[in-house]
């Protein structure tokens, strides 16, 4: 049973959320707050910056720094914030079209760099705030408002990506798994450099409905059955591989961070 | 009297068109005067033509760039075409101060007071023709720019230092004697 | 001290960005603001700051956003293509209220147009490149001189105002050699930005105001910070009460356009009451001078107007100084668009002669010269 001690990173009084009933965003900010709670984190050595769209307003809940810029660039904004206040810990919140779309060349960037980021990705598979289109990490062939006979393109795995960019840490998890969610939130949240949290997360109002998924225990459901640890998804056959997902940690190493290798280019 | 010498040195990427305006003008500052220096800037300064504009005055420059020069030193060819209207005029009292080899003015066509020297071969006898304009700056020197060539001598130094500076005030003292033994 | 130098455009508003205290650039580089981007990579570490070379402007102007809201001098320079994919973060720091500094070297466009020559037609791209209803400051200057000291003005403006400031220079001044007077820090008037002082608990970000400007903390301070491009309350929350939003729009105006007289106020030159007076600003200015002591010389009565500040139009000023002329010429390296801004003061426009220039050149004292004399006979 968790203590109330999350409730000191939440605005209690700015609650209830502007988010549908079901929606996972409220579940991912209460595992960041746990998160936060366990390492008791100082609220101003803390900052939570957001993407734009309906994850995006996470920070309009929380009592720590906030930062909200422009669409796809948060990562950005916050570079230039880690450069010159290393000493706080940052964690960037952008939904999928956020970071994939308008913002992937920060992400991949950022990743590079290796800037000490604590990246979450609330991934609904859709662009929720503005009516459920596709987004780059939609799966292929699923209905969205832009893709009504089905996605035509395929998706991207920003996980892959991000190990692939140089990331030091790289977790996927879902709503679905509320303790592993904020375990590996805290995990993050420890080390250095750059690090992707994927939280794959219902969206009842566009995604769940456009593609039949039934109600938020359905959703939920699916994400269990779903998404299943890396270890037993590597074992899998090919084409068994094609009806799941793996959830787990795919990157865990500690190379130097972009202050660190400013500070020894300077010499 | 005269206060103000806007000079242009035209030539090619290669021949330290850029180089040789600074080092004028840092010369000029060096001696209290006022100055201004330009360059073709881009693409342009790399290929074949390339510019320097350096007004020298002792007065307050109002517009820092030069419309016309009094002083236009040609290195190529190519320099005549763009300088042709100016060149061609009869009353604007240019000097035109060319390579006698690489840029013989062309026939007929230039109403300035013109004067021939040998500047790239001298610049590639001594070091390359990267110092061309060097010896450029020894002649103008010498005969038309107040500038005392101590000044210029460790402008250059300042600009390259070294052996190389050493090899191209050699450059520059070449111009001040071809300068100092031509029949103006 | 004050040290005398030669020294380009682009190398003044550098050093004068780091004595004005700056100790942060991102940036990309782009003709013909690179040497900007260049020496600031040796010039920061060694000053003890960050130079960071980021994917694109986008990024650059939001990387010095976060810098600046962590509590450093932050800037960047950039080029049309690159001002105008800048332009959504400007207009996040205008409606978040973050100082931040951009040097804009104006080059022949639009689009990639000439990358190496020059123009001066960013004078409303750099004022309404973002969009919705906002105020900020844009100077222009017309020597290195003034490279210099209106660079150091942009960071004091934009920390004094939590406004972006646009420097609005040029291909030709960016690389023109001139002497400049260098006045190191302890000669020069820095603004510093207030901080809050109350209690920590229940600090509102937008909440205590001084002559309309919020005294925000930094990100990484005790006082809570928070930042958003939505409207937002006092506490920094966001919000989409139709109230809020309108005092909070027309405070970013009010904050800037009234307090006009602490913005670097135009220069005027030549006779008082004159028949003919000429409006320019930046390198063109300096023909313009050059053209107007020469008609003077001769007899003439005229006057010249060189705007320093661009933005907000000092409209005020230029409307005392102007009104008495039989004929304006407006010159500038563009279609008018300065002009236009004399038409919206109320000048007529048969008073208004645009002395203008598209060909990616300069416009010279001789061109000046030649409108003044048609002007006059
Ligand atoms: C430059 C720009 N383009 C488009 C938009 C409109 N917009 C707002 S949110 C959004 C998509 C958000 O989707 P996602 O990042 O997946 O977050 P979600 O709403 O699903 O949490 C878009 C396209 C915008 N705000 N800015
Ligand atoms: S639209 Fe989807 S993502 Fe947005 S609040 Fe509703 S459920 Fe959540």
């Amino acid at each position: 049973m968790p203590s109330d001690d999350y409730k000191q990173y939440v605005a209690m009084d700015r609650l209830p959320s502007i988010w549908c009933p079901g929606c996972g965003n409220g579940v991912a900010l209460k595992a960041l707050a746990l998160a936060f709670a366990e390492l008791e984190m100082p609220p101003d050595k803390t900052l939570l910056a957001n993407g734009i769209g309906c994850s995006g307003r996470v920070g309009d809940y929380v009592r720590c720094h906030r930062f909200h810029g422009t669409h796809g660039r948060t990562l950005a904004f916050v570079t230039g914030i880690k450069l010159v206040r290393p000493e706080i810990k940052a964690v960037c919140l952008l939904g999928d079209g956020d970071c994939s779309a308008i913002g992937m060349s920060h992400f991949v960037h950022s990743a590079r760099r290796n800037v000490d980021i604590v990246t979450i990705v609330i991934n609904n598979y859709n662009y929720g705030m503005t009516g459920g289109q596709f987004s780059p990490l939609s799966p292929y062939n699923v209905i969205t408002s832009t893709s009504r006979s089905g996605k035509a393109e395929p998706d991207i795995d920003i996980c892959k990506l991000a190990d692939l960019a140089g990331a030091n840490y790289v977790f996927r998890t879902t709503i679905y798994h509320v303790v592993e969610m904020k375990n590996y939130i805290k995990e993050a949240l420890g080390k250095k450099g750059f690090s992707l949290v994927e939280i794959v997360s219902p969206c009842p109002t566009y995604y769940a409905r456009y593609n039949k998924i039934g109600n938020i225990i359905k959703q939920l459901e699916w994400l269990k059955d779903k998404f299943i640890p890396i270890e037993e998804y590597n074992q899998m056959k090919d084409a068994e591989k094609e009806n799941f997902f793996w959830r787990g940690r795919l990157t865990n190493r500690d190379l130097p961070d972009l202050y660190q290798h400013t500070r020894r280019s300077r010499g | 009297m005269k206060n103000t010498w806007r000079t242009i040195l035209s030539g090619s990427g290669g021949q330290g068109m850029g180089m040789a305006g600074k080092i004028l003008a840092e010369a000029a500052f060096m001696q209290g005067f006022n100055t201004a220096q330009s360059q073709t800037y881009g693409a342009g300064a790399r290929g074949d033509l390339s510019q320097s504009g350096i007004i020298i005055s002792s007065e307050d420059i109002l517009f820092p760039l030069i419309e016309k020069p009094d002083l236009l030193v040609i290195l190529n060819n190519k320099s005549y075409g763009h300088f042709a209207p100016i060149l061609n005029s009869n009353c604007n009292g240019t000097i035109l101060i060319y390579d006698q080899d690489y840029a013989p003015p062309p026939k007929g066509k230039i109403n300035s007071p013109s004067f021939g020297f040998t500047v790239v071969n001298k610049a590639r006898e001594i070091l390359s023709e990267k110092a061309a304009c060097m010896v450029a700056l020894g002649i103008l020197t010498r005969l038309w720019i107040p500038l005392d060539k101590t000044n210029v001598s460790q402008a250059i130094q300042e600009t390259f230092p070294g052996k190389t500076g050493l090899q191209n005030i050699k450059c520059f003292e070449e111009g001040l004697k071809l300068a100092e033994n031509y029949p103006l | 001290m004050t040290i005398k130098k030669l020294l380009t455009g682009n190398d003044a508003c550098t050093y004068a960005a780091i004595n004005a205290g700056a100790r942060f650039f991102a940036g990309y580089p782009i003709t013909p603001a690179t040497e900007i981007v260049e020496l600031c990579s040796e010039l920061m570490p060694v000053y003890n700051g960050n130079f960071i070379q980021m994917e694109d402007e986008i990024a650059s102007i939001a990387a010095v956003i976060g810098a600046s809201l962590g509590g450093a001098k932050a800037f960047t320079a950039t080029s049309g293509p690159g001002l105008a994919l800048m332009s959504e973060n400007i207009g996040f720091a205008a409606m978040a209220e973050v100082p931040c500094v951009i040097i804009n070297v104006q080059r022949y466009g639009p689009s990639t147009g000439i990358a190496t020559k020059f123009s001066q037609s960013d004078v409303m791209a750099v004022r309404w490149g973002s969009p919705g209803d906002h105020s900020l400051i844009v100077l222009a200057p017309s020597s290195v001189q003034d490279s210099y000291d209106l660079t150091v003005e942009a960071f004091n403006l934009s920390e004094r105002f939590r406004t972006p400031v646009i420097l609005l220079s040029d291909a030709a001044l960016a690389h023109v050699r001139e002497k400049v007077e260098i006045r190191e820090p302890g000669e020069l008037n820095l603004y510093q930005r207030e901080k809050p002082s109350g209690p920590v608990n229940g600090y509102l970000p937008y909440g205590t105001l001084h002559n309309n400007v919020p005294v925000m903390s930094n990100f990484g301070d005790e006082h809570i910070l928070r930042v958003t491009g939505l409207v937002h309350q006092e506490s920094g929350y966001s919000s989409d009460n139709s109230q809020i939003a309108e005092e909070l729009v027309q405070r970013l105006a009010r904050k800037i356009d009234n307090y006009q007289e602490e913005l670097p106020a135009p220069f005027f030159y030549g006779r008082q009451a004159a028949d003919l007076i000429v409006v320019s600003f930046g390198i063109s200015a300096r023909a313009s001078l050059e053209a107007v002591n020469t008609v003077n010389s001769e007899g003439f009565k005229a006057g010249m107007l060189e705007l320093r500040t661009i933005w907000p139009f000092p409209r005020k000023k230029v409307k005392e100084l102007c009104s008495g002329a039989k004929k304006i010429l407006v010159v500038e390296a563009n279609h008018g668009q300065v002009r236009e801004q004399l038409i919206s003061c109320g000048f007529p426009p048969e008073k208004l002669r645009g002395v203008n220039k598209q060909n990616a050149e300069v416009i010279t004292p001789s061109e000046v010269l030649l409108a003044l004399k048609e002007e006059n006979s």
